[in-house]
């Protein structure tokens, strides 16, 4: 039947267009993200690669420059620095705990009365560098003695006396009666002397035995005191550990 | 099926995926590692550099300290006592006073308080401290030249320091001495190992 005319009562479906289908713009955003994401990893990659190479270049520099550090460090000089300063040290610890015996009798002297006199005498430093003084001595009465004490205990270099063993010692008669050597009273007078209140400083006027000044005892007095300047701390190099 | 398209792209996305967890990721943590490394360096670089200039500091002052003042030094502080020299000066001293030396002995030095640690290695608790040694004198004297000898030995050129001392009275006014007398050296001598 040619040219069958278009009379059907039921509407004929024209030539219609597909519509686009919404999977295929998925498609498309899925693979530009797809590729996006690959292309940025390649390039991370490479990033990564050449930071990393670069991060190990910066390593061996900072290994290589420890090695040359450590190759600067002198144990030589390290050990003479540090013996110098324990001698400085121990040095200046003598000196701060030396004490002048010659001042304590010089002490003594002044504060001793005319009518006491020394029969025998100890002296003994503490462990703790204070002076422990013994001493028998004889006087012509209790009030001599007791007159003593508070000389000694008045002292400014004294901060204990103690008075023990007190004994009356007769004296030796001659022929006729009459006392010889006269009576009187013994005691042992235990006397401590702090070693902070005679401190040893060196005097000028007295040669040692090597025919050299004293002199030269105060220079080396003074060398370690003017040393105090020349403090060399080494506590610091201590904390280094490689 | 799949369209080839799409499989390519999910291979593309497996491929970036298992690109980041097998090599980027791990690079980066050894890069951290590497990092932290260099700090390490850095830090210990800058302690040793902080040591080397301040021990060169040390070095210029200990040189720029007089020699003779370093020869007084070690008068004063010796690395060894010399039982025969110190006797010598000791008499000399005794003898300067006008007096003559009855007896001089060397008593040796103290045992020094030692701790060991867990190794039974000798540790001395305190190595600053010098290491006394002891000399005994005994002579007759009067007073004046007692303490003429004190003075000398308080103003040695090195420490006589009197420990211990024991005056008597004698004849004639005289007095009989005995003093234990202590120098002091600068090196401490380890006990020997008691392991071994």
């Amino acid at each position: 039947m040619p040219n069958t005319p278009n009379t059907s009562f039921i509407p004929k479906q024209g030539p219609v267009r597909r519509p686009r289908q919404a999977a295929s713009r998925r498609v498309h955003v899925f693979s530009i993200f797809a590729y996006i994401a690959f292309a940025s990893t390649l390039v991370s990659s490479v990033g990564v690669f050449f930071y990393q190479k670069h991060v190990e270049k910066q390593l061996e520099g900072q290994v290589a420059q420890l090695d040359e550090a450590i190759s600067g460090f002198s144990e030589e000089d390290m050990t003479q620095v540090r013996e110098f300063n324990n001698r400085l040290t121990q040095t200046r610890d003598r000196l701060e705990k030396g004490v002048s015996i010659v001042a304590i009798f010089e002490a003594l002297e002044s504060a001793v009365l005319q009518a006491v006199s020394f029969e025998d005498m100890d002296l003994v430093r503490a462990e703790d560098g204070d002076i422990e003084l013994q001493a028998t001595l004889l006087t012509d009465s209790f009030d001599s003695t007791l007159f003593q004490r508070g000389v000694f205990e008045r002292s400014d270099i004294v901060n204990s006396v103690e008075v023990e063993d007190l004994a009356i010692e007769l004296g030796s008669s001659s022929e006729d009666g009459e006392s010889a050597s006269g009576e009187g009273v013994s005691f042992i007078a235990k006397i401590g002397v702090p070693a902070a209140s005679v401190p040893n400083v060196p005097r000028s006027g007295v040669s040692t035995p090597d025919n050299t000044s004293l002199n030269e005892s105060e220079n080396g007095t003074s060398t370690a005191t003017s040393s105090d300047d020349v403090s060399i701390n080494v506590e610091d190099l201590n904390e280094v550990t490689l | 099926m799949i369209p080839y398209g799409l499989f390519s792209q999910v291979l593309l996305l497996i491929t970036s995926v298992m690109l980041v967890f097998t090599y980027i990721k791990p690079t980066f943590a050894e890069i951290s590692n590497t990092q932290d490394e260099i700090e390490t360096y850095q830090l210990e670089i800058e302690k040793v550099s902080s040591v080397n200039s301040k021990l060169a500091a040390l070095v210029s002052e200990y040189d720029n300290i007089p020699n003779e003042d370093k020869i007084k030094l070690l008068t004063y502080m010796p690395d060894e006592v010399d039982s025969v020299s110190v006797p010598r000066d000791l008499a000399a001293i005794v003898e300067r006073a006008g007096v003559t030396l009855e007896a001089v002995t060397y008593d040796g030095a103290p045992e020094p308080i030692v701790q060991y640690d867990d190794a039974g290695m000798p540790v001395i608790t305190d190595a600053n401290d010098s290491e006394p040694h002891n000399f005994s004198i005994k002579f007759e004297c009067s007073y004046s030249q007692f303490k003429e000898i004190l003075a000398l030995l308080e103003g040695n050129a090195y420490p006589l320091e009197v420990e211990e001392m024991s005056v008597t009275k004698g004849e004639g006014g005289f007095l009989s001495v005995e003093l234990q007398v202590v120098t002091y050296d600068s090196i401490k001598k380890l006990p020997p190992n008691p392991i071994f």
